[in-house]
């Protein structure tokens, strides 16, 4: 979007949407300088502080897991054609299930503590990661992997020389989605499961209808989730090149 | 019965909130994708609102509008909307140039290439959305009944988890969750039966 | 046939046409008559604008300014005039054979029954019968253009385009086309306008070939291969002058060539 020849910054529009937020159409959205200055209040307070803690360490383990387990098997997935009629229907159906109906199940297989929360949170990350992997290598072209068995390749040196390494744009953007998936999963898991960590301020803020307390920590979720995934999405972009060469 | 009936209203009224804003959805996407203005006015909200946890808003949504059709309707609305717009921008923008200047030579005119190609172009990537978007929707619903309203299929899971109950538990969410799937399947049936042989690989490839 | 360019009647003529892209100069003062019913080949090397030029003439490209006449009517954007074959074919993936031969019919306002029975005529003429109900995905490279040249075919344009149709498949099927399209060229009395970077491919099929140079692009040479245009489509590649003609645009290019 150009302005009297100006190229305009990407998210500038949101400062427009601010000024219709002042006008306080709702009690709902009070304007973004005010959630600021809420936020720098109690960002320093104890209570904040250790929720930050609670729901960084639940989500840190929950997606870490999703990774560690959904690239591998997608890969997998991707490779075995057997492995993939077996499992495709139950990822397809998990990844649009409305996973909320099961953490009752979890709450009740382990327990209402930190336990279930983490495997909310893995839930809602893992399987669009699985997804993702698995086409990032059925996308491989089928002669780099004839290639690498021709120099004598093994299945266990084909699988980390080559489909770990030719499908990084794919995986890279099923970890980038599956961790924006992950935070509404962590809360989700706090407000339902235990109420711990920022699922406690939110439920303690909207309760109260503290709603510029209830925005400032929103801010600071969107403001984590929003940094990881340009991040990733940084590194996506890094590796594009892959694509064109495939 | 009364609960199997009281569900089955309560599921009604999310499917049909759920094809409310589904057009609603496409219609913004196709703007954002078609117009560059549209696209900086509107898109950031949309990308905010996917990557911001605002599950968190719905039990104080519930608590304030009550579980009517006003609170399912924004439920639903900033769940499924985000994925639903922004994939149907993204599929709008990346139609092949080569064939929307096929439709230009031609002589197909603006609302001809809107509707003969860019729409079934960007079709595949549009149901992938809805299906998250439809999703979404559904997590947000049952999120509220479990959390707040003592209506619907939440509240037979959290009655029957409460007393060990749990196969009826179990049923409940079984349930709700094959009513999922039929619901995207009907949805997978429509997308084959509208596009027919439409594979997601292009020809120009 | 007579050589002065004044007397014959042109279907297109291009005058005065400038194309900038940014700071890139691509087309500077470009002039080029194209002689109603013959085939005229556009020929460069790659990056010179022939491309450009094309769509120019299309109407899917503005230039900065230009003069062309279609029919010695101004060229106002794309009409139904001229038809454009693709270079990628630009087939729709979701549409079988037929419907992708019948659209451009279709978006012309053609009845259903009516534009599928002209489709159907052509798809004929092209070789394709009992594809029609297949999709882009399910044909070869070359019978993907076959369905392109179809789609082109059948909306009757007095002027067709085609952008290197011919670049994106096999040599053998490549063979094939350039003979049947010396053949659609003499059967059919259409303007082609033709763009290629195959040297024996443009001196093989046309009437005229303009030789074009690069950035700016401009007319070098126009040479007018006549000699063997009579003879039959096997013998032309063993005639000296289709030999002579093929080893002097080498010699006229080859400077320009990196």
């Amino acid at each position: 979007m150009k302005l009297f020849g100006y190229q305009l910054p990407a998210m500038s529009s949101l400062i427009l949407w601010e000024i219709v937020g002042q006008l306080e159409f709702t009690f709902f959205l009070p304007p973004l300088s005010a959630k600021f200055v809420t936020l720098i209040e109690i960002s320093t307070t104890s209570v904040f502080l250790q929720a930050l803690a609670v729901t960084r360490y639940a989500f840190f383990v929950g997606t870490f897991s999703a990774i560690v387990i959904g690239i591998p098997v997608g890969i997998l997935m991707g490779k075995s054609r057997l492995l993939d009629e077996l499992l495709l229907p139950w990822v397809n159906m998990f990844l649009s299930a409305p996973l909320t109906a099961l953490v009752p199940v979890l709450m009740v297989l382990f327990g209402f503590g930190m336990k279930s929360i983490i495997i909310t949170t893995t839930l809602f990350a893992i399987w669009i990661i699985v997804l993702n992997s698995r086409a990032g290598v059925m996308q491989i072209n089928r002669s780099l992997i004839e290639m690498a068995r021709s120099f004598g390749a093994s299945p266990k040196d084909a699988f980390f020389k080559i489909y770990l390494w030719a499908a990084p744009p794919e995986i890279l953007g099923g970890v980038r989605i599956g961790f924006i998936r992950a935070v509404n999963g962590v809360i989700i898991g706090q407000l339902l499961i235990s109420i711990v960590g920022f699922g406690a301020l939110f439920e303690l803020y909207s309760s109260n209808f503290l709603m510029k307390h209830f925005w400032a920590v929103l801010i600071v979720l969107f403001a984590i989730a929003f940094t990881i995934a340009e991040f990733l999405a940084h590194l996506e972009r890094r590796v594009d090149y892959y694509a064109a060469r495939r | 019965m009364s609960c199997g009936a009281n569900k089955a209203f309560a599921w009604v009224n999310v499917r049909s909130t759920q094809s409310i804003n589904t057009s609603l959805g496409i219609g913004i996407g196709l703007a954002i994708g078609l117009s560059r203005k549209f696209d900086w006015l509107v898109s950031p909200i949309f990308v905010v609102m996917q990557t911001a946890p605002l599950a968190a808003l719905i039990p104080l949504l519930v608590m304030v509008y009550g579980i009517g059709l006003t609170s399912k309707v924004i439920v639903v609305c900033i769940m499924a909307m985000p994925v639903i717009v922004l994939n149907t921008s993204g599929a709008v923008r990346n139609t092949p140039a080569s064939i929307i200047e096929m439709g230009h030579a031609f002589l197909g005119t603006k609302l001809d290439i809107i509707l003969k190609i860019i729409l079934p172009a960007a079709s595949p990537i549009i149901f992938a959305g809805l299906r998250l978007g439809v999703s979404a929707g559904f997590i947000g619903a049952i999120l509220s009944e479990l959390k707040i309203t003592p209506t619907g299929v939440g509240d037979i899971i959290t009655f029957s988890r409460s007393i060990a109950d749990y196969p009826t538990m179990y049923a409940a969410i079984t349930s709700i969750i094959v009513l999922a799937v039929i619901f995207l399947n009907v949805l997978a049936r429509l997308e084959n039966y509208l596009f027919k042989g439409s594979q997601q690989t292009y020809a120009s490839e | 046939m007579n050589d002065n360019i004044n007397d014959i009647d042109n279907a297109v003529t291009v005058r005065n046409v400038y194309k900038n892209y940014g700071e890139v100069e691509a087309l500077r003062d470009l002039l080029l008559d194209f002689p109603r019913g013959q085939l005229t080949s556009l020929l460069g090397p790659s990056g010179c604008g022939k491309t450009t030029l094309l769509k120019i003439i299309a109407g899917l490209l503005p230039a900065n300014s230009s003069e062309i006449l279609v029919n010695n009517q101004p060229l106002t954007g794309p009409g139904p005039d001229r038809a454009f074959v693709f270079q990628d074919f630009a087939l729709l993936p979701w549409a079988n054979v037929l419907r992708n031969v019948a659209f451009g019919l279709k978006l012309l306002g053609v009845a259903r029954s009516e534009r599928e029975a002209i489709a159907e005529t052509y798809i004929g003429n092209v070789g394709l019968q009992g594809f029609e109900k297949r999709y882009p995905h399910e044909l070869s490279g070359g019978m993907r253009q076959r369905v392109g040249l179809a789609r082109a075919l059948s909306v009757d344009a007095e002027v067709l385009l085609l952008d290197e149709p011919f670049s994106a498949v096999d040599e053998q099927t490549r063979r094939k086309f350039q003979e049947d399209l010396l053949h659609l060229a003499n059967n059919e009395n259409k303007t082609f306008i033709f763009v290629t970077h195959s040297i024996e491919e443009a001196v093989y099929v046309s009437d005229q070939v303009a030789l074009l140079l690069a950035r700016p692009s401009r007319v070098s040479e126009i040479i007018r291969p006549e000699g063997f245009r009579h003879k039959d489509a096997g013998s032309i590649r063993r005639d000296p002058e289709y030999l002579d003609i093929v080893v002097r645009i080498w010699a006229s290019l080859r400077t320009y060539v990196e």
